[in-house]
């Protein structure tokens, strides 16, 4: 996993090609559509925690492990399926400290985004 | 070509739409299980759909098993979208319905080629549907052409049921009952009773090999050529010097004229068999000849007889002489010509009645009136037949001397 970089160049270089000329900002709006969705989701997904609702741990963050892995973000993907498979297994007792870890990789890869889309 | 893609993520949703896009496929897009099915069940569906596994309310697998559910003109080839690490999902969602999946991330080139075999597998099943709607068609003519055909045979049937005996000659102390039944609509057999003159009653059962209806055709010629008509001449008898008598011929010269002039058909293989006979109904006696027809049986005093006197059937030998034999009939006694759709009525276990069958119903019904002992032999041969059905026509002519 470290020679993972937050994003995924090639990804990126595959999405940037599929904007044209009807839809040109397609990469720029995509990447803010996943920040505002993933900035929602993880506040869902805190307070899934906190109440120890087990089905919306497992749902959120598969969800979230989807929408990373696609816009090319395998390092907070992975985070995202180990939480995935703690909700699974019922062990919500280590998630906090994962979701700590999932914060600060957020945090990058909004950075990285930033870079990508200015 | 038109694609639904449905996945409640958005993103992940439009990198689908956009790609899909991009590759020409005019793409419908659904952010839940249910809009993803109400749009699969309307008119004017997608052939293709790519569905999320994981969506709130109903899932992918939940979509492709109510599609299967559904029976509807068109095929929808479905793709299940699911992440890399399940492949127990992908087992279920194959099982459910599922015709192929796509990992998460998904890789453009393996959508396109996952999507193209869609495609092929859509076309396939439109030429099969084309098919299917061809044959339907054919099928249709082929109803038609049989409903026609049907009418005409129970219109054939109908004409030959006129050529069989329609009233019996009232003899004094003479009872004659007879019983037909075809296998199909149109019968080998056929039989009659008329009077040759003041004293002579001409009788005779033939059987055409076969049956069906080339049998029928020659069964119907049969009975014509052994029918009085309005000639003066015909093969049963010749006019007389007396104005108003005739000189009739002998039931050996009838099996002989028939012999010359029906030779066996070598194509076809048809022949037939017939028991021609002529009754004295002063003397009551009975000379008949048999040409290869099962044995009649006389019942004399309770006890059944049959002649062993049969010969070739007609057409088998030119040189073959019918050899006639004569019995006179006394009070009481019973006989019995039949055609051998009795003895030869087979069980499902191909096990035939037998004449013996036939002879001990008859010896049991010796008490009951003549018509009612012929049906209920018939009775018997169907019963024994059950559900094999009678292979055979069945035909049975009776005399009684009261």
């Amino acid at each position: 996993m470290s020679e993972q970089t937050p994003l995924d160049p090639e990804v990126i270089e595959a999405l940037r090609e599929l904007a044209d000329e009807e839809d040109p900002d397609f990469l720029k709006d995509l990447l803010l559509e996943y920040i505002t969705s993933t900035h929602c989701s993880l506040e869902d997904l805190s307070q899934a925690i906190n109440s120890e609702d087990e089905v919306t741990v497992v749902k959120t963050a598969h969800t979230l492990k989807g929408a990373s892995g696609n816009i090319g973000a395998p390092r907070i993907a992975t985070l995202f399926r180990q939480l995935e498979e703690l909700g699974k297994k019922d062990e919500l007792s280590e998630a906090a400290a994962l979701m700590s870890s999932i914060a600060d990789e957020f945090q990058i890869v909004k950075s990285e985004i930033a870079k990508e889309v200015s | 070509m038109k694609v639904l893609v449905a996945d409640d993520e958005p993103v992940s949703r439009q990198i689908l739409e956009k790609t899909l896009t991009r590759l020409n496929y005019e793409v419908i897009s659904a952010a839940d299980g249910l809009t993803a099915w109400r749009i699969l069940r309307g008119e004017d569906a997608p052939p293709l759909a790519i569905l999320d596994w994981m969506m709130p309310g109903l899932d992918g697998v939940e979509v492709v098993k109510r599609l299967r559910l559904k029976d509807t003109g068109s095929y929808v080839f479905t793709i299940l979208l699911t992440a890399k690490s399940e492949t127990q999902d992908i087992v279920a969602g194959m099982e459910a319905g599922a015709d192929d999946y796509l990992t998460k991330p998904f890789d453009k080139n393996e959508l396109l080629a996952r999507l193209q075999s869609g495609e092929r597998i859509l076309r396939l099943e439109e030429n099969l549907q084309e098919k299917a709607r061809l044959l339907e068609t054919a099928n249709q003519g082929l109803q038609r052409v049989n409903a026609s055909m049907k009418h005409d045979l129970q219109a054939a049937a109908r004409i030959q049921q006129t050529l069989l005996p329609n009233d019996i000659p009232q003899v004094p102390d003479l009872n004659i009952e007879w019983l037909y039944k075809p296998c199909d609509e149109l019968a080998g057999d056929t039989l009659n009773v008329f009077p040759l003159d003041e004293k002579h009653l001409a009788l005779y059962l033939l059987d055409v090999s076969g049956h069906g209806v080339s049998a029928a055709l020659l069964s119907v010629t049969l009975s014509r050529i052994l029918s009085l008509g309005a000639e003066d001449s015909n093969i049963l008898r010749k006019k007389g010097e007396t104005p108003g008598t005739y000189r009739i011929s002998s039931p050996a010269e009838v099996a002989d004229k028939l012999n010359r002039q029906f030779a066996i058909d070598i194509e076809s293989g048809q022949y037939f068999t017939i028991i021609y006979g002529i009754l004295n109904i002063e003397t009551k006696e009975f000379t008949f000849v048999s040409a290869g027809h099962p044995n009649s049986i006389l019942f004399k005093n309770g006890k059944p007889e049959s002649f062993d006197n049969t010969g070739l059937p007609i057409g088998f030998s030119e040189e073959f002489q019918y050899e006639e034999r004569t019995v006179r009939l006394n009070a009481g006694d019973r006989l019995f010509i039949y055609s051998d759709g009795i003895n030869e009525a087979i069980n499902p276990n191909q096990e035939q009645f037998t004449t013996e069958r036939f002879v001990r119903s008859l010896t049991d019904d010796l008490e009951i009136p003549l018509n009612q002992s012929l049906s209920r032999a018939v009775e018997k041969v169907e019963q024994w037949a059950g559900e094999a059905t009678l292979n055979d026509d069945i035909s049975l002519l009776a005399l009684e001397l009261t």
